[in-house]
């Protein structure tokens, strides 16, 4: 009650300058729209990071021809990875439960009739779907036959699915790769979004077998999937393999490597840097426009402070104690940084849900900017409200009366 | 029940100070309703200050209900201006956009207890100064002589050993002066205690005894021979048309 009464003298205090409390205010507004921002898009990109891995496989590594700075996997030229290869890791590497060696040719012209797409397309060891965990939507996948006689047979993702046949089965119908024609088996389920934001759907698969003798004429691969049992045997399997493809390769310092292995952990941190960036300048506008609201604040008080000093000296008189004074002021400091915290969560999560349907960027709301937003306001009314509030407090009741 | 010994106070405005109360000695019975008179300068400001436990003396002893006022420590002091004074400024100071019931409730914010019946006790203090109809007022809406009275509410509130009114007529009209001394004549004869502090003799004349203050000392004690009613004065008043209303 006591309590209470003293609040409601915060608001009022509040009130009495609307134009100051604004000015007080802004910055806060400002701050918190700007925190509630970076909340509501890190955790939007935390999950579609945490997304990524999963469509990456948190328990898999890729093996990719090539080293240096190359794009993973994008140059046919590069023949330094074998099957060879592929199965010295599966045979003396501890802890690998399988590969799967592959040969990635993308954006492929494929045609079904007179309709066309371009799709990445891939020679495959039969291994690949217990690499990629990766189910068949219908029909059936690549049995021995087909890889031992390289059959021009085809498993197609959705993508290429609904461009090139619409509603219609695919299954059993011929598409036409490289001026050969491929029949189709089976249609992979849906995945998403790829590990680097690309469509995981859009790919045609083709026994590795009929890619290496017949579609492409070449000798190596250009990636391996390796798997493992456990999430933590990741990065030590990935050091074994690095070791052991540096011995079978002959590659010795200073000489650079001529593959690299990719794991989930690097994906995340590829991931992460593509937001870091905005995130930056939305921290330093946070920081700065807190600030700058709790100097205002802070000023704002201090003359609170000398323009009501009679209102003091009257409280004093009427039993109030320093504390009470205290309390008081930095009472009215808090409420109105929480008022312009409130305020900037609403104009914060009104931006976030703008820059999600427009901007492209994904945010998601969810109440840790709720509480992170009360928190920082309280905190900033608190730690600018003390200065003003214990002058107050200070000020001798007879000179306040005056 | 009051008892100044001896009270000096010296400002240290200089090398040698500014004497403002060069020993100040006098007592005040419980039920007493004592004037202290004095032009400007004499330093009634400072011994009102002082009797209020606002400000420390820098000499003498001060005796409030036989405790020694200024040996105790800030908090103490508030609490005991909290429960023990009602004070009567003469610029009434009351809060601003505040209803009038809050403002009566203040002292009661600030008590060791609030007490639950805050409210009610406000109200009844309100009605006993015939404002019982204007509770909700804000300052700006009540005349001078209506916020004095809200300042008097607001200090007997929690019922005060003493009311310490200084100047309370100050910035009043004769009429609302003298209604406002009405209520501190009937509050006395209700038992209270009264300090008046004034520069006017004829405001001075309604308490039943008078201490005269000139440069720091006390210099004269009367006791008029017939002590000024402010009700019947104010009936002799020529009729002003109700201007205050509200007055039964």
């Amino acid at each position: 009650m006591r309590t209470m009464r003293l609040l409601n003298q915060s608001f009022a205090g509040m009130a009495r300058n609307k134009l100051r409390a604004f000015l007080v205010m802004i910055g806060v507004i400002v701050g918190i729209a700007a925190l509630t921002v970076i909340v509501s898009m890190s955790k939007a990109a935390n999950r579609k990071i945490m997304q990524q891995i999963n469509n990456f496989g948190p328990t898999a590594m890729m093996l990719f021809a090539g080293g240096g700075r190359n794009v993973p996997g994008a140059d046919p030229s590069v023949t330094t990875l074998s099957l060879e290869d592929a199965k010295a890791i599966e045979e003396q590497v501890r802890g690998v439960t399988l590969t799967c060696p592959m040969i990635n040719r993308s954006q492929m012209p494929v045609s079904y009739q007179d309709i066309s797409t371009a799709a990445m397309v891939s020679g495959v060891a039969s291994t690949y779907r217990e690499a990629w965990d990766w189910g068949l939507e219908i029909g059936e996948f690549f049995d021995e036959q087909d890889y031992s006689s390289m059959a021009r047979v085809a498993v197609i993702g959705r993508t290429p699915a609904r461009e090139l046949f619409g509603e219609a089965s695919p299954v059993g119908e011929t598409i036409r790769i490289l001026n050969a024609s491929y029949r189709i088996k089976g249609v992979l389920r849906s995945k998403g979004a790829g590990p680097t934001g690309g469509d995981m759907d859009n790919r045609v698969l083709i026994p590795l077998t009929t890619a290496m003798r017949r579609a492409f004429n070449v000798t190596s691969v250009a990636l391996i999937r390796v798997r493992v049992g456990r999430q933590s045997e990741v990065e030590p399997v990935a050091e074994e393999v690095r070791a052991l493809m540096r011995e079978r390769h002959r590659i010795q310092p200073p000489n650079l490597d001529d593959f690299r292995v990719v794991t989930p952990t690097a994906i995340s941190a590829l991931a992460q840097s593509a937001s870091g960036t905005l995130n930056t300048v939305l921290i330093a506008v946070t920081s700065i426009s807190l600030v700058v609201g709790g100097i205002v604040l802070m000023n704002v008080m201090l003359l609170a402070v000398t323009e009501r000093r009679r209102e003091i000296g009257l409280r004093r008189a009427l039993g109030g104690k320093r504390s009470d004074i205290l309390l008081q002021f930095l009472f009215e400091s808090m409420a109105l940084t929480t008022a312009g915290g409130i305020a900037g969560l609403a104009l914060g999560v009104a931006t976030a849900v703008l820059m999600a349907r427009w901007g492209g960027r994904p945010a998601e709301v969810s109440w840790e900017p709720l509480a992170l937003a009360v928190a920082v306001s309280l905190a900033v009314g608190l730690l600018f409200g003390l200065a003003p509030a214990r002058r107050a407090a200070r000020l001798h009741p007879v000179d306040a009366l005056r | 029940m009051i008892e100044l010994i001896d009270i000096e106070k010296t400002y240290r405005n200089g090398p040698a100070g500014t004497p403002v109360l060069k020993g100040v000695s006098f007592r005040v019975e419980e039920g007493e309703f004592v004037a202290i008179m004095g032009a400007s300068g004499s330093g009634k400001t400072t011994l009102m200050n002082i009797m209020g436990c606002l400000d420390a003396p820098t000499g003498g002893t001060y005796l409030l209900d036989n405790t020694n006022v200024f040996e105790n420590d800030d908090n103490t002091l508030s609490a005991i201006r909290n429960r023990k004074i009602g004070f009567v400024f003469q610029q009434f100071n009351l809060l601003e956009r505040t209803s009038a019931l809050d403002n009566v409730i203040l002292p009661l914010v600030y008590a060791d207890k609030y007490p639950p019946d805050a409210e009610q006790r406000a109200r009844a203090v309100l009605e006993a100064v015939g404002l019982g109809d204007r509770v909700g007022y804000r300052p700006g809406q009540l005349s001078g002589g209506q916020q004095q009275r809200v300042a008097i509410a607001r200090a007997l509130v929690t019922r005060p050993a003493l009311i310490l009114a200084d100047e309370p007529t100050g910035n009043l009209d004769r009429r609302s002066g003298l209604e406002v001394i009405e209520i501190l004549q009937k509050l006395n004869r209700e038992g209270r205690t009264v300090v008046l502090i004034t520069h006017a003799q004829n405001i001075a004349e309604h308490a039943r005894r008078i201490l005269t203050l000139s440069d720091g000392r006390i210099v004269a004690e009367s006791r008029p021979e017939s002590v000024r009613d402010a009700a019947r004065e104010i009936e002799a008043l020529p009729d002003a048309g109700g201007a205050e209303g509200g007055r039964p």
